[in-house]
């Protein structure tokens, strides 16, 4: 282990009734990352984070939380984590600051600290407009900020989020995905799963994909981008389709030019297999033969379809 | 004060403080007590004694009041434990003592807040006479002594309705249980103690009381082992407890002529809930995978003095500990019959048939649990299928209650070897319990620990053929 690692996972398993959940699943979280966690329903993502919560027990392999391991130390590891459940517990009657407060205080906060911490979190949350609204009216994306709020309470290192942008509307996604960005700028590690890749392309340095309780794929998503798409592909689009024959051949004629295609709306797809270095010249040439560009750019693999080539490769 | 800085405290009062139920159950407990009053006192003008009707009607509010309240606890702690909470409460580091505590605690207050509401309808009672002062009081405390263990059972029956951990035979046997102990109880205090064997009427109460806080304490710990039986156990005080409020039925109560542990008429019930105990949570302990949860097992290592160790050690969580605990349980028996038959002559054969015979069934609950698992180790089949072990276990049972049937029914056994049938089903030892004529045990504590026996040795023959397994290189 190296003091740069906020979680470490070695060869872990767990078993239910026979059915093999995690299968030797190995990983390492650097400190101050964000790991977007994604698989399939039923790989095996919500067992692995509640080992890591300390609320299930593995069959084998170990966990470390801070240098901490699990089985070793569980009530310390328990004081250092934040985990938001895919599940959200409602208490009738409470309002959002109850709800917070009754948390601080099953955490021990110290009561001197206790109110300011609250309401520092629940700014950070945007909640504290609604601090005296009861628990059970608020909206879904509401309930998601105050379970975020309620994991923050302990003030911990490490974040396990279980499906926190489940059933939320574009714009709660968007801000909780900006507080997540936040938390990460803070310093804090945060181990998140979603079914909603864009969401974690956009906010996760590392993506840890699992399909049938084994790791399939863990890296940064340019890596992963890279891996399975080694050739560079290309996109140009001209004002109107009539140059498009011309621009096919020319673009045939250049070397390191390969699978030409005509794509939508007068473009013309391809791959370059020559150094990327050498792609400014091309446009230029293109300019200076005529052809009327107006977009240009490197086609990327998205998070989806990164996903699906891993967990389904011949799909 | 550490009560008072309870997490769950604050949370359910603030909850039922804000909620709609608390005005409707306040506001109505306090018109229904005032009606009652008025209606009584101007419905029969002129009468005499009108106190004790009033004080009646009055007790009926107050115990609904506590049903309402051990009902409302009930549906909230279910609603939680669906909710999965009890989750973030550990996560936040609190113990199960807390939690379930807390929710105690709450339930408590709520009562007390009521039961204030009554108080002073209750001493108008005295005013209009037909009631003694003592008996308000005592009314008054057997309320506020029984309403722990009410709301715990309505929190244990919710947390038990909700685990996988227990089947539904065990949810009836402990429903059964529940409705047992608190009329027993009642009937301990409310009637005058008689003194037994020369043995003082306080030493009754004394006895009867230690049984019945022994018993809330085994409730609230059985509570707590409910939480979360995937990571945590409180197996260790259960069982320590158990043992303890055994001990303490036959030394004490027995002797005593307690109540809550048996007045003659109430012999053979009152062992009931004990032979069920050890029944339901041997059978929960024994067959069940031999490992032991997380938390305990920190908690295990974590301990520095040699003297807890070496309790942890014999009450341990996990089927080694039952053993250990039901062959205590049998020991204590033993030692029981010993002291009561030659120690202390004609007093101590007075005692012995007092309670003492009864409680020999305790024995044989053991006896069921012990033997059938012994057997069913020979059969590798049956290895790390705990549910399938329970299963043929409760067959075995049923199988037996239906031959001793058979047998009386077709007069093979009669007389004085009716007792004889207890040896083939737990059932058939509750029939012999509670057949007062006959209630015989043949074989004293001694059937249960040979069981215990033959089941350690079974376990030790099958750890010595997974060794010799191993050697040869075959799976265990």
């Amino acid at each position: 282990m190296t003091a740069g690692e906020m979680l470490i996972v070695e060869g872990l398993s767990k078993r239910f009734d026979g059915v093999l959940a995690v299968d030797r699943l190995s990983f390492a979280l650097p400190r101050g990352s964000v790991c977007g966690f994604v698989g399939p329903n039923g790989a095996g993502k919500t067992t692995t984070m509640r080992i890591a919560a300390t609320l299930e027990e593995p069959d084998a392999g170990q966990v470390l939380v801070d240098g901490m391991n699990i089985l070793e130390e569980p009530y310390k590891v328990r004081r250092s984590i934040g985990f938001m459940p895919d599940h959200f517990g409602v208490y009738p009657d409470l309002t959002c600051q109850d709800y917070l407060e009754f948390y601080a205080r099953a955490y021990e906060v110290n009561p001197r600290v206790r109110p300011g911490r609250i309401s520092a979190i629940m700014e950070f949350t945007g909640l504290d407009r609604i601090a005296e609204k009861k628990v059970e009216t608020l909206s879904k994306g509401m309930k998601q900020r105050l379970n975020l709020s309620r994991a923050l309470v302990n003030d911990p290192v490490l974040l396990i989020l279980d499906e926190p942008a489940a059933g939320l509307d574009p714009h709660a996604r968007i801000e909780f995905r900006y507080m997540v960005k936040s938390l990460a700028e803070q310093g804090k590690t945060i181990f998140i799963s979603s079914h909603i890749l864009a969401d974690l392309g956009e906010i996760c340095d590392l993506i840890l994909i699992i399909d049938n309780g084994a790791r399939v794929s863990f890296g940064s998503f340019a890596q992963m981008q890279e891996s399975l798409s080694p050739e560079a592909r290309f996109t140009v689009r001209l004002v109107s389709g009539d140059g498009l024959e011309g621009l096919e051949r020319f673009l045939l004629e250049r070397p390191g030019v390969q699978k030409v295609a005509p794509g939508l709306n007068g473009s013309i797809s391809f791959t370059y297999t020559g150094e990327l270095s050498e792609i400014p010249a091309l446009l230029s040439e293109m300019l200076g033969q005529g052809f009327a560009v107006v977009e240009f750019r490197q086609e990327a693999m998205t998070m989806e379809s990164v996903f699906l080539k891993i967990t389904k490769p011949n799909g | 004060m550490a009560v008072l800085s309870n997490a769950i405290l604050y949370k359910d009062t603030t909850q039922w403080l804000r909620g709609r139920f608390f005005a409707a159950l306040f506001f109505g407990l306090l018109g229904v007590s005032e009606f009652l009053c008025l209606s009584i006192v101007l419905g029969a003008e002129g009468q005499e004694g009108l106190g004790r009707y009033v004080f009646d009607a009055l007790n009926y509010c107050l115990g609904f009041y506590l049903l309402c309240v051990a009902v409302m606890g009930h549906n909230m702690a279910v609603k939680e434990f669906e909710n999965r909470t009890f989750e973030l409460y550990e996560l936040s580091g609190m113990s199960l003592e807390k939690m379930v505590g807390g929710k105690l605690a709450s339930l408590f207050y709520q009562f007390v807040f009521g039961f204030f509401c009554v108080v002073p309808f209750l001493f108008f009672c005295f005013y209009l006479g037909g009631t003694s002062f003592s008996s308000i009081a005592r009314t008054a405390a057997v309320f506020l002594l029984a309403a722990p263990y009410f709301l715990l059972s309505s929190l244990f029956s919710a947390l038990i309705s909700r685990t996988r951990a227990v089947s539904s035979f065990g949810r009836a046997a402990v429903f059964a249980l529940m409705v047992i102990v608190v009329p027993l109880f009642a009937e301990g205090l409310l009637i005058l103690p008689r003194g037994f064997l020369g043995f003082m009427p306080w030493w009754t109460w004394i006895s009867g009381l230690a049984g019945y806080l022994l018993v809330c304490l085994l409730l609230f710990y059985l509570c707590c082992s409910l939480v979360s039986p995937s990571t945590d156990s409180r197996e260790l005080p259960i069982k320590f407890i158990l043992t303890l409020l055994y001990a303490l039925m036959l030394l004490l109560g027995v002797p005593a002529g307690s109540s809550l542990f048996g007045t003659s008429s109430l012999l053979g019930p009152a062992s009931v809930p004990v032979f069920f105990l050890v029944l339901i949570l041997g059978f929960f302990s024994v067959y069940r995978p031999a490992g032991v949860p997380l938390m305990a097992r920190v908690r295990k290592r974590k301990r520095r003095s040699r003297i807890l160790r070496a309790v942890f050690w014999f009450f341990e969580p996990g089927p080694a500990g039952a053993v250990r605990t039901l062959f205590l349980i049998c020991a204590i028996t033993a030692l029981h019959d010993l002291w009561a038959g030659r120690l202390l002559g004609p007093v101590g054969i007075a005692v012995k048939a007092r309670g003492g015979t009864p409680f020999l069934g305790v024995s044989y609950a053991i006896f069921h649990l012990a033997f059938p698992g012994g057997l069913l180790m020979a059969v590798p089949l049956l290895e790390r299928r705990n549910n399938l072990v329970r299963a043929v276990c409760m067959v075995f049972w049923v199988m037996g209650a239906v031959l001793a049937g058979m047998l009386l029914s077709l007069h093979v056994i009669s007389g004085s070897e009716k007792g004889l049938v207890a040896f083939l089903s737990p059932f058939m030892s509750m029939y012999a319990l509670l057949d007062f004529t006959q209630r015989q045990f043949a074989g004293g504590p001694w059937p249960g620990m040979a069981a215990l026996v033959f089941l350690w040795l079974m376990a030790r023959m099958r750890e010595r053929r997974h060794g010799r397994m191993a050697k040869a290189g075959e799976p265990s």
